[in-house]
């Protein structure tokens, strides 16, 4: 099967791609849009539409929104095609990449005590779901907090922002390979319901083909 | 009339390729995907036609035809270009031209090359112009040298040729307008447009000089504000010159020649005046170089302008990766062709015919959402892991 992925950045590009790798490797992406990231939500009805032609697998961040449903409302106007698989990875795809604690801790070189942990909470719906808890944005929390206690001053130095800047110097060559080779999506779903409910829509659109 | 269609047979990195062109076309791929090398199978029908030009000269220029010929060419050792030219509106074209060459063979003799066929085709006369070779007429010597060169050959397709002349390829090295005297090397001056620039400029008729740098004033009083009154000069030992005054805190600001323009407002010369002197086909070479992404997207929607203003309808072919070009919503996927690289050389599609992309552009995404990441290697992302110990 073919399919178009929509990310808002490399790191979330890399994720839709591990994922894909875990639960669907023989599916092929034929290419990354849209050109330029950043876009991904005012561009929805698009993608919807593209969806038609080509499976459409896309993740995007929670951002501000109370909870996922919510989001996808606000955005999609018309009816949600089947084939186009729209994810909200709560808070951030970095949230769900601290989910697998024992890895990151590991590549990180952080006491596995200082990791965030996940916690049951309501999204706005009534039940409540499993997510890592973060008090703030959790790419701010990585950057901001989390990095102090990394051991290696390599990784300090890559993901600690300039003054006024978002990310660190070096954000992406310093997450890329984590995401790559030593992201655990096994350990990390356990910890992110929302992660798990990703795998869990590829799976039935590789079951309904 | 425009070039409608171009086949190519192991030119290059294409082996065997057939594109059809529109009046506006934008060339597209990664690098190394043979987007020079199409505009410069243009250049060679020009090289073969200008006068001092011919097939043995504007072969050697490209370095013989080892140089020429396809890397993926097995056991095929000749090259082919045919063309099919005619009017924009028209669905049937006015002529088709081919050429057929291979080298000559022969071990210590001079690197050179024969034609195996060369035939013009006037479709409204349904007939074969020329059909070379032509038995008892063509011997091996005749056939190192085109009809197409020769005015006494070409008298009833000297339109033909007339039309090749007038292909004009802008590639302005901003460097080569401000050296313009020294010893760099330039294997094809006509073609690094500014080497000769200002050369050309000095011989134009005055009267139309004039007028272009009205136009040209326009224009860059809007994209560079502060450069004001640019004129044609030629120094004290008559040697041309560009000056504009640049405007600054003094009340008059102060003169500025080429030398100290900055490479856009270079680029942006060049790419002007070669739209507006040019009456043949223009093959423009990435025009979003140096400058300003806020210029770039204006230039799509400038060209159309340009094109229109016209009496005869110029062709204007434009290799591209720019975002700022192919978002703007008035290009249509018929005018976009996408060149891919395979195992057998360099495929090209007109994008409207891809499978994968078209229902990106139908979906209501801008044409540059659609091929710029399809186009782009596919683990770019790759080159910032990687070790870098010096």
């Amino acid at each position: 099967m073919k399919v178009y992925i929509v990310g808002e950045d490399p790191v979330t590009y890399a994720v839709i791609e591990k994922v894909l790798a875990f639960c669907a490797p023989k599916i092929e992406i034929i290419t990354k849009l849209p050109a330029r990231g950043g876009e991904v939500k005012c561009k929805i009805s698009e993608f919807n539409k593209l969806s038609e032609s080509f499976p459409v697998i896309l993740l995007t961040d929670l951002d501000a929104t109370l909870c996922a449903p919510l989001l996808l409302a606000e955005l999609l106007k018309e009816n949600k095609n089947e084939r186009f698989i729209f994810n909200i990875a709560v808070d951030e795809a970095e949230a769900w990449l601290m989910a697998d604690r024992e890895g990151f801790s590991k590549y990180f070189n952080i006491e596995i005590g200082d990791m965030p942990i996940a916690a049951l909470k309501k999204q706005g719906g009534r039940k409540k779901l499993i997510e890592m808890d973060f008090a703030c944005k959790s790419s701010w929390y990585l950057t901001h907090e989390l990095v102090n206690k990394m051991k290696k001053k390599e990784h300090r130095d890559q993901l600690t922002p300039k003054p006024g800047a978002a990310k660190g110097p070096e954000y992406n060559p310093c997450m890329l390979p984590f995401i790559d080779k030593y992201w655990n999506i096994e350990r990390a779903r356990i910890n992110s319901d929302s992660l798990n409910r990703m795998i869990l829509r590829i799976g039935n659109l590789l079951n309904k083909k | 009339m425009i070039i409608k269609k171009i086949t190519l047979h192991n030119w290059k990195n294409f082996q065997n390729c057939s594109i059809e062109l529109s009046e506006r076309t934008f060339i597209i791929g990664s690098n190394a995907s043979g987007k020079s090398n199409l505009l410069d199978a243009l250049r060679f029908l020009r090289d073969i036609s200008k006068q001092a030009g011919g097939l043995q000269s504007a072969v050697e220029e490209r370095g013989g035809i080892t140089k020429i010929r396809c890397l993926a060419a097995r056991t095929q050792t000749n090259v082919s270009i045919t063309v099919e030219l005619g009017e924009t509106q028209e669905t049937t074209p006015k002529w088709r031209y081919h050429l057929d060459f291979m080298h000559t063979g022969g071990g210590i003799r001079k690197s050179q090359v024969k034609i195996n066929s060369e035939e013009v085709y006037s479709y409204e006369q349904a007939k074969y112009i020329l059909q070379r070779p032509i038995v008892g007429n063509d011997d091996e010597e005749t056939l190192k040298y085109t009809h197409l060169e020769q005015v006494t050959a070409n008298k009833e397709f000297r339109e033909l040729q007339t039309f090749f002349q007038d292909i004009e390829y802008l590639n302005v090295i901003p460097q080569m307008v401000r050296e313009s005297s020294s010893s760099i090397f330039s294997a094809t001056k006509e073609d690094y447009y500014g080497r000769n620039f200002l050369e050309k400029l000095a011989k134009m008729n005055e009267r139309t000089r004039n007028s272009y740098f009205r136009q040209l004033n326009e224009f860059l009083r809007i994209a560079v504000p502060q450069l004001e009154e640019l004129k044609f000069i030629k120094d004290e030992m008559g040697i041309p010159h560009i000056e504009a005054r640049y405007i600054h805190w003094r009340a008059k600001g102060s003169k500025q020649q080429e030398m100290q323009f900055s490479d856009g407002t270079l680029r942006l010369i060049g790419f002007l005046f070669v739209l507006l002197d040019n009456n043949g086909i223009i093959l423009l070479e990435e025009p979003e170089i140096n400058l300003h992404s806020g210029i770039v997207t204006q230039l799509p929607e400038f060209i159309a302008k340009v094109q229109r203003s016209k009496k005869n309808a110029r062709q204007v072919l434009i290799t591209t990766h720019s975002y700022d070009i192919l978002s703007n919503r008035g290009i249509s996927p018929d005018e976009v062709i996408l060149l891919e690289n395979t195992a057998e050389g360099t495929s090209a599609n007109t994008i409207s015919n891809i499978e994968e992309v078209e229902p990106i552009i139908r979906s209501g995404l801008t044409i540059a959402d659609a091929v710029i990441p399809y186009t782009k290697p596919k683990d770019i992302e790759k080159v910032i892991q990687l070790k870098i110990d010096f």
